[in-house]
Formats: C-alpha cells, structure tokens, sequence
C-alpha cells in the first residue's frame, strides 16, 4: 500500500539548473517516513512538491492514487496534508496565536463551536496552554515552533510534514515532539519528516537518502543508519553509536554487529566478554 | 573587562521580569555558551548586550561604558558588535547574495578590489562559494543555506564581539563541522563570541564556559566539565547531556573530565583492550 507515490519526478527552479533528477518513491500510510540530505540537497523541494506549492512539469506524483494534475487533484491534496514549515514564520497568518489556528480551522471547514476546544487542545498537546492570546511576534524561538505544529495538529489531517520542526526545541521539547510524532504513527497518521538531527530519525520507519539529485538509498533506519559510506557520502552526521563502532573497528575491536543506539553499544560491549 | 552586565533587569509587561537582576563579566577573547530552557530568556539576552532592549534597572557596559546612555558612539558599536539571529532570513533585504554580504562593508575605506576579495573568502569560509548558489537570491536559499548567509554577513565585519543565536540549528553535519572551525579561528584570532545553543555536544566540544539560564537568571557559569557531568542538574535544568557523557556512564568508562569525543574513543579503547588481555 502506498500513501504518496512519486514517478519520474525531476524539478529545476532555472534553466540547466537540476535540483532532483528521475527520483522514484512511495511513502506507507501508517508510517513515519525520514528524509536525509545534505544542505540545498532538494528536500523541502520534494515536500513542495508533493503539496503542489511548486509546479510538477516533469513526472507525476500520486496521493491515495488520485493524480496531482488531475482536476481536483490539489484541492484534494491540501485536504489531506498538513505541513510545519521549515522556518515557523511561514506558518502564521494572524497575529494572534489562538486567531491563526481559528483561521485553520475555518479554511478546513471546522464548525465555529468546535474551534475553541480544537485550540485548548491542540495548545496542550504542545505545552502551551495559556499562550492563546499571545502575539506570535513575542514568542521564543522553541514557542514559535511549538505554536507551529499546534496550528497543524488542531487540523487533524491524514498526512504531515515536519520540515525542520524541531530544530529550535530544547532537548525536552525534541524528546517531546518525538513522542508526539510516534504517537501520530500510532493514529495511523502518515507522516514524512525531514531533520538533520540524527535522534529525530532513529526511530523513523523509513529513510530516504538524497545526494547528487538523486535518491542513493532507502531502506529501514537500521538499514540506512548503519551505512556508514552511504551517510559520509551524502554528509550526514553518523548515529554516535555508529561512529563509535566504526572507530572500535579500526583499532581492532570488531562487535558482533553495528549498533544504531547507545543502548545498543552497551549491549554489544557486554557481548564482547 | 570588555562586556559587562550589572543588574540587569529587562521586562515587556509589568508583571514578568525576563532578565532578572543580571550580572555577567566577559573577558576578551572568550568563548560562551548560552544553555537552558526554551523561554528561559537566551535570546533577550544577546539582544539586550546588542543595544536592542534598554534595561529597566541595571547597565550593560562595553569597554566600561554603559551602552544606553545618551553619550554613547552606538555607530561604532554597531561595528563592532554583532549578531546573527535565531531567525535570520527574516533579515535579509538585497537582491543577490554577495549584495547581502557587502552591505555591511561597503561604506568603509575599502578599495572595490579588497571589498570583493573579501566577500569572496566570506563566501568560501561558510561553504556558499559554488556559482550556482552565489548567483541566487537570499530568498531562493535552502534553510541551512540562510544561515550560512546570516553568518557570512557577521563575519565579513570581523566584529570584536559576535552573538549567536541558534547557528547550527538545521545545518547538515559539515556546515556544522565548518562553522566550527570558523568559529575556533577567529577566537584565536581575539573575537569574543558568545553563542546560544541547545547542543550539549557542540557546546561541550568549543566552549570556554557555560552558562546555564533559567527564568531569567544565570543558574550556573562554569567550564562545561563542571555543567555537564552533573546528571541531576543537567536533566533538572533541560540541557542535555553530550553523549560522550551518556555513554561513559552507561559504559563505565572515566573520562577524567574531557568530554571530546577523541577522548572518549581512546578511553573506551583502552579499557577494552585491557579487559581482552586479562
Ligand atoms: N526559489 C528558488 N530559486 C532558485 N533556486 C532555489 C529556489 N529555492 C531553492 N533553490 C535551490 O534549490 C536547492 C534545494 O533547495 P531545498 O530548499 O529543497 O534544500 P533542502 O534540502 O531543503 O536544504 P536545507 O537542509 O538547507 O533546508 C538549493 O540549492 C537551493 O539553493
Ligand atoms: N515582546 C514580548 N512580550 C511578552 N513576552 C515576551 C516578549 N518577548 C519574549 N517574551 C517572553 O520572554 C521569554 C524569554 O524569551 P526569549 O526569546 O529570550 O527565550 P529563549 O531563552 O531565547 O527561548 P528559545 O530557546 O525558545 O529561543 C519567553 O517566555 C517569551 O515568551
Ligand atoms: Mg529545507
Ligand atoms: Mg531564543
């Protein structure tokens, strides 16, 4: 089964100037699915795309197999996806915190009565309540972010996007929005993330990884994460535990296995013996 | 004493002090990291040492001068001090990217040829130099991309004193590695930087001290050993701890208190090799 499909797609912001080349993939429903890239590597390209914020000249992508070119193809996917930009000023459109996740919930068709529970709700889930008649200019940095996703989970769509979402969040808040997300998973929300902080992605059950354009591996996390060429190659940092073998490796001390958590590297450590 | 904050009071309504009663000496050529919770009043902080907050009680000095008094050269220290903010592609305005980065630098003496030169190793040092990305606009940046940008237009200045708020927060892992360096560089080089972050990996990595924020108020100043090996305080204050950390205690490796990675690895090494031999 597949949420979103993407066939052939290639894209260019100019003339000459490939940002994706040919890339081919199909997202789970269900499933948290990661994706890795280096800086300008095209990832919120793809995510734009995918919600036709950009133009598809070439290849076709399919959401629940309705064509995005098709008649009604985009009006379906804006219904079916919500998104938590990368930088969280994109998001708002009122000034007022509780006015812009009102103004959601209205474009969303959300019957007026229902608005201000969706709010406290969705406030709480991000631990801000009582931040409902801030003015979003006066929020920090990690309560911007959180007031972000607050907007898009008030909207309960089937599919999210989480481009960066968490990038300013204190280490609890990271820890937070983590379980925030698995527990979307657990609702059966399909949800792509994009994050270059490696413990966002450990527990993702799927990774794509872009470099050069094109799509250089997929597979489980495991699978993805352990790849210690394929990560060097498209510049992302290498899981701790990962680095660590690798290094235990070339000073002669070979684990069984690679480990992907320090937890694992624990338990390999007392294998050895 | 190059920067000084002395009872420092900084509040937006009646009710909430967000710097409270603040006091902080910083000696020329250090390197801080600013920790703490979301909210705990990092960012009001670098802003109110930027000029951008008058205090309600209490003085910010720089070279023992109180920076919002009425008498005070701002244009000077607008020179010398800068900052690159938790959001810095809202700042952005000129058309192309080396436009960007001139801005700050085409007003002094330097000849066209010195000022291009300059924006050309500006350009190489945060990784932004391939033809493609310079002839675009700030706009049309990748996020990481933006805060290269944000930082090339600080360091073009070569400020005295550098703020930073968040500056590896989406970047990929060599823009951070680069940044690094950079960062490391113009330290020796006499800058004084003073840098937020919620990385205890990072911070621990090229900070001199650390100080820890909570409410408004300054919990802890002391070199990162002393911050981070303290479990309790660290998950008490919501700082994390680096997993050089984390791992040495699951592990049972001691560290004797450098945290690098580098002597983590050796460490582990050793002890289990020694563990083979018995
Ligand atoms: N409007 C635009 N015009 C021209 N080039 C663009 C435009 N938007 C993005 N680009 C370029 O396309 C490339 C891909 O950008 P994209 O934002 O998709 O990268 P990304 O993988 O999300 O990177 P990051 O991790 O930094 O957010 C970058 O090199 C960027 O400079
Ligand atoms: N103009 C304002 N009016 C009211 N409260 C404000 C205003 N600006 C900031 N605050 C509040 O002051 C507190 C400190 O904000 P600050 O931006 O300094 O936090 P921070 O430590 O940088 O947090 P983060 O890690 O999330 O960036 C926050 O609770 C914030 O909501
Ligand atoms: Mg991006
Ligand atoms: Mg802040």
């Amino acid at each position: 089964m597949t949420v979103i499909r993407a066939s052939d797609v290639s894209f260019q912001y100019r003339e000459n100037k490939k940002i994706i080349e040919n890339i081919n993939f199909s997202i789970e429903p269900g499933k948290i699915t990661a994706i890795l890239g280096k800086n300008g590597s095209g990832k919120t390209t793809i995510i734009r795309l995918i919600l036709a914020l950009l133009p598809l000249n070439e290849g076709k992508i399919y959401i629940n197999n309705v064509d995005l070119q098709s008649k009604d193809g985009i009006k379906y996917i804006r219904k079916q996806c919500g998104i938590v930009f990368q930088n969280p000023d994109n998001q708002f459109v009122s000034p007022i915190l509780e006015d812009d996740i009102k103004f959601g919930l209205s474009n969303h068709c959300i019957p007026e009565s229902l608005h201000s529970d969706c709010v406290k709700s969705a406030l709480e889930k991000v631990n801000l309540s009582g931040f409902e008649k801030r003015k979003i200019s006066t929020l920090s940095g990690g309560q911007k972010q959180r007031a972000a996703a607050a907007g898009i989970l008030a909207l309960d769509n089937n599919i999210l996007f989480f481009d960066e979402a968490g990038s300013m969040l204190d280490p609890n808040g990271k820890i937070e929005l983590r379980k925030l997300i698995e527990k979307l998973r657990n609702q059966n929300k399909t949800i792509v993330l994009v994050s270059q902080n490696i413990d966002d992605v450990i527990t993702a059950d799927r990774i794509i990884l872009i470099s050069g354009h094109k799509i250089i591996c997929s597979g489980s996390a495991r699978e993805v994460l352990t790849d210690y060429e394929k990560l060097i190659d498209a510049g992302i940092q290498i899981p701790f535990a990962v680095r660590v073998y690798k290094d235990l490796l070339q000073k002669g001390i070979k684990l069984k296995k690679c480990p992907l958590t320090i937890d694992e590297l624990a338990e390999e450590l007392w294998n050895l013996n | 004493m190059e920067l000084e904050l002395r009872n420092v009071t900084v509040s937006y309504s009646s009710a909430e002090k967000i710097l409270d009663n603040f006091n902080l000496e910083v000696n020329k050529g250090l390197f801080f990291g600013i920790t703490g919770k979301s909210g705990s009043g990092k960012t009001t902080l670098l802003e109110t040492i930027c000029g951008f907050h008058k205090p309600e009680m209490g003085q910010v000095l720089f070279n023992n001068q109180n920076i919002y008094e009425g008498k005070f050269d701002t244009v000077s220290f607008r020179k010398k001090v800068q900052m690159v903010f938790q959001f810095p592609e809202n700042q952005f305005f000129e058309t192309d990217i080396r436009k960007e980065i001139e801005f700050g630098i085409k007003n002094t003496t330097l000849s066209s040829e010195d000022l291009n030169r300059r924006v050309t190793e500006t350009l190489q040092t945060v990784g932004l130099n391939d033809n493609e990305t310079e002839e675009l606009s700030p706009f049309a940046l990748s996020g990481g991309q933006k805060r290269r940008l944000a930082l090339a237009c600080a360091l073009v200045l070569q400020p005295e004193i550098l703020l930073l708020d968040e500056p590896f927060s989406g970047l990929d892992n060599s823009g951070q590695n680069q940044i690094i360096k950079i960062l490391q560089n113009i330290k020796t080089k006499g800058t004084t930087i003073l840098m937020v972050s919620h990385d205890p990996n990072v911070l621990c990595e090229i900070a001199d001290r650390i100080i820890v924020m909570n409410d408004g108020r300054i919990i802890k100043n002391e070199i990162p050993p002393i911050v981070y090996s303290d479990k309790q305080f660290c998950s008490q204050l919501g700082i994390g701890q680096p997993d050089t950390i984390t791992a040495a205690n699951l592990l049972d490796v001691n560290l004797n208190n450098d945290f690098t990675y580098e002597n983590f690895i050796t460490k582990l090494a050793e002890k289990l090799l020694l563990k083979n031999n018995d």
